[in-house]
C-alpha cells in the first residue's frame, strides 16, 4: 500500500496541506444521538471541502456508541459500534457489538475501534487477525485519567502486538504509530499531530504466533465466557 | 552426525552422574543446609529477576556457581524467588570438553533452515539425558541449599515424539513443583520442529500461583489473560536467546493485573549471544523495575512488590463482554456490513 498523509486535529480545525487522513479528537464524551445527524452532516461537509478520509467523533446511534469513516466524498464507508464501554457508560446500558469488523476501502483495510477498544487487547487482535491493515481510533478518558505514559501505553501496545499501523485520538492526544517506527503521540494543544503511515497486514511470523495464542485462548474459553470477571448486563 | 558432541556428552555424562552434581553444588553450602525458610508476606515480597550470562566452564562446581551468583545476591536482599531466562540449562553446554568447538559445530548445523528439525532432534536426544540429570539435580540443591523459589528456565527435551522448549519450577526444599513447555514459538523454533504447548499450567507456591511465561508471548495477550483468570498474580517472561521484543510486557502487567518477572541474559560469545537484555521486573500499577546505570556486573534484580490488594481497577478496561468472547472463540468472521445493516445505514 502507498503511505497516507494522517493527522489528528481539533474537531473542524482545517488539515495540513497535502493531508489524506484526518481524525477528529475532542475532550467530549460523545456526541448524543439528537445530534449525530448534525454531526455527520458537518463531517461530510469537511470530507468534501478538504477532499480527505475522516473519522469524525464517537456518535450514538440506536443507543449504541459508534464510530464511522468517511470518504473524501462524505459518504459513510464504514462504521463500528463500542465492543466494549468505560464504566461511566455502564451506567446508561448502551448496547455493545461483539465483534470489531475490519473493511476494504481504497486506503487499505480498515478497523475502527471505538472508544475504549483500543486499550481491549482482544479487540485490537480480533481486527488484525481479521486482516486490518490500519487501526483508527477515538477514544475518552476523563482530564484526571489521561496522562501521557496511558496514551503511550495504550498505542504502543496495540501497534506493537499487532503489527498493524495506529492512527487515533485519545482526548487531547494524538496517535500516529507504525510498526517498528517511531510513534508520534503529543498533545496537539500547540500543533496538529501529523504523520506518515503505511497500512500493512500483521506479517506472517506473527500470525503463526497469533494462531499459537488463539489455541490456547480457546482451550481456556471457558475462563472469558462463562463469568467473564462478570454477568452480561444487556 | 554430531560425532563431536556425541563424544563430549558421553564424557561428560561419566562425570556428571547425579551423586556427582548433588555432592559438587552442596560445596557451595560449607555450613550445611542451615537456612532458614524465610517468612514470607504479601506486602513487600520481594521478587528476583537473574540476570544470567551462560559461560564456558571447566567443571561442575563452575557451572553451579554460574547459577548460584544470582541466588546469592537474591538471599541477600531476602527474596524469597528468583527467575531464569528460558533455555537456561543449554549454559550446561559449557561443561563439554572443547565447548566452543561444539558450540560452533551446533550453530552451523543450524544455521540453515533446511535439515534444522532433524538436525534439532538428533541433537537433543543426543544431549538430553546429560543435561537434564544435571540441571535439576544442580537446582534441587541449589533450591533446597538457599530455601529459595526458583523458577529455573530449562532446555530442550525429546518426549512422546515431540520437541518441547521445557521451563522447570522448584521448590524450596528442592522438589520439582512442575513444568511447563513453550506456548508461543520463535520463528526458528518452529523451523527447528518444537511443537507448542496448549496448555498453560500454573503452580501453587508461598507467593501464590505463578505462570512460567516466555519472551514469545510478550505480544500475544491471551497467555496473560489466561494465567490472569487462572489465579496468577505473578508470571515469569524471561528474555529469549532469540532477541524476542519485550517492550509490550509493561502494557501486559497493567491489562492482567500481573507483576512479570523478566529475567536478563548476557551477551556471550561462546554461545553467539550478542546482545545483552537486562533484567526487569513489571508491576501491574504500570511501574517498571530496573537495574540502577551504576550495578553493572549485578547478577540479579531484586524488586519489592505488594501481592496483597485486589487487582488495579481500572474505568476505561474494566468492563468484560462474554458475549465478545462467545464469538470471538466461535471463529466467526465479523462482518461489516452487518454492522451497518444493524445501524440502520
Amino acid at each position: 500500500m502507498e503511505p497516507i498523509r494522517a493527522a489528528v486535529l481539533p474537531a473542524d480545525t482545517p488539515p495540513p496541506a497535502g493531508t489524506q487522513l484526518v481524525v477528529f479528537a475532542d475532550g467530549k464524551a460523545y456526541t448524543p444521538e439528537a445530534l449525530a445527524q448534525q454531526l455527520l452532516a458537518r463531517a461530510a461537509r469537511y470530507a468534501r471541502r478538504h477532499r480527505v478520509w475522516l473519522v469524525p467523533q464517537r456518535f450514538l446511534a440506536e443507543n449504541r456508541l459508534c464510530l464511522c469513516l468517511l470518504s473524501p466524498e462524505g459518504a459513510v464507508c464504514g462504521a463500528q459500534t463500542a465492543t466494549h464501554l468505560n464504566i461511566d457508560y455502564r451506567a446508561y446500558h448502551f448496547r455493545r457489538a461483539n465483534a470489531v469488523a475490519p473493511f476494504d476501502t481504497p486506503i487499505g483495510r480498515v478497523a475502527l475501534l471505538v472508544d475504549v477498544d483500543i486499550a481491549m487487547p482482544h479487540a485490537v487482535r480480533q481486527a488484525a487477525r481479521n486482516g486490518a491493515e490500519l487501526l483508527l481510533s477515538s477514544c475518552f478518558i476523563q482530564p484526571f485519567d489521561l496522562y501521557e505514559d496511558r496514551v503511550r501505553q495504550t498505542a504502543m501496545g496495540a501497534v506493537q502486538a499487532n503489527g498493524v499501523p495506529l492512527v487515533g485520538s485519545m482526548s487531547g492526544y494524538g496517535m500516529i504509530c507504525q510498526p517498528g517506527g517511531e510513534p508520534l503521540i503529543s498533545a496537539f494543544e500547540d500543533s496538529p499531530v501529523a504523520g506518515e503511515v503505511t497500512p500493512v497486514p500483521a506479517d506472517g511470523s506473527l500470525r503463526a504466533s497469533m494462531e499459537e495464542a488463539q489455541a490456547l485462548l480457546r482451550a481456556y474459553g471457558r475462563l472469558f465466557t462463562e463469568n467473564g470477571g462478570e454477568a452480561e448486563y444487556v | 552426525m554430531f560425532s563431536a558432541l556425541r563424544a563430549s556428552v558421553f564424557a561428560m555424562s561419566l562425570l556428571s552422574t547425579d551423586n556427582r552434581v548433588r555432592l559438587q553444588t552442596r560445596q557451595l553450602f560449607p555450613d550445611g543446609f542451615a537456612n532458614e525458610l524465610p517468612f514470607v508476606s504479601p506486602v513487600g515480597t520481594r521478587l528476583t529477576a537473574a540476570h544470567f550470562t551462560p559461560r564456558c566452564c571447566r567443571d561442575l562446581r563452575a557451572a553451579a556457581a554460574l547459577f548460584d551468583a544470582p541466588l546469592r545476591e537474591a538471599a541477600a536482599q531476602g527474596s524469597p524467588f528468583v527467575a531464569f531466562p528460558e533455555l537456561s540449562g543449554l549454559a550446561l553446554l559449557g561443561l563439554l570438553p572443547r565447548c566452543e568447538r561444539v558450540l560452533a559445530s551446533l550453530r552451523r548445523r543450524f544455521s540453515a533452515e533446511a535439515g534444522r528439525a532433524g538436525a534439532a532432534r538428533e541433537a537433543v536426544q543426543i544431549a538430553q539425558g546429560f543435561l537434564s540429570e544435571t540441571f535439576l539435580n544442580m537446582f534441587s540443591v541449589l533450591a533446597r541449599g538457599h530455601r529459595m523459589l526458583i523458577a529455573a528456565g530449562g532446555f530442550y527435551v525429546w518426549e512422546e515424539g515431540a520437541l518441547r522448549n521445557r521451563q522447570y519450577l522448584f521448590a524450596e526444599n528442592g522438589d520439582l513443583l512442575g513444568y511447563q513447555d513453550k506456548m508461543i514459538l520463535s520463528d526458528f523454533e518452529r523451523a527447528m520442529g518444537v511443537v507448542p504447548c496448549g496448555k498453560l499450567e500454573p503452580m501453587e507456591t508461598r507467593i501464590g500461583r505463578i505462570a512460567l511465561l516466555t519472551a514469545s508471548c510478550a505480544r500475544h495477550y491471551e497467555p496473560f489473560a489466561v494465567a490472569s483468570g487462572l489465579g496468577c498474580r505473578v508470571a515469569t517472561v524471561g528474555a529469549s536467546p532469540f532477541g524476542e521484543d519485550l517492550s509490550p510486557l509493561a502494557a501486559r502487567a497493567r491489562e492482567q493485573a500481573l507483576v512479570l518477572v523478566s529475567a536478563g541474559l548476557g551477551a556471550s560469545a561462546p554461545f553467539f549471544l550478542s546482545e545483552e537484555s537486562a533484567p526487569r521486573v513489571f508491576l501491574p500499577q504500570g511501574g517498571v523495575r530496573s537495574l540502577p546505570a551504576d550495578a553493572e556486573g549485578a547478577a540479579a534484580l531484586t524488586a519489592r512488590v505488594d501481592l496483597s490488594g485486589a487487582p488495579l481497577f481500572d474505568h476505561y478496561t474494566a468492563d468484560r463482554n462474554p458475549a465478545f468472547f462467545a464469538s470471538l472463540l466461535a471463529g466467526d468472521a465479523p462482518d461489516a456490513d452487518a454492522v451497518l445493516v444493524e445501524m440502520g445505514k
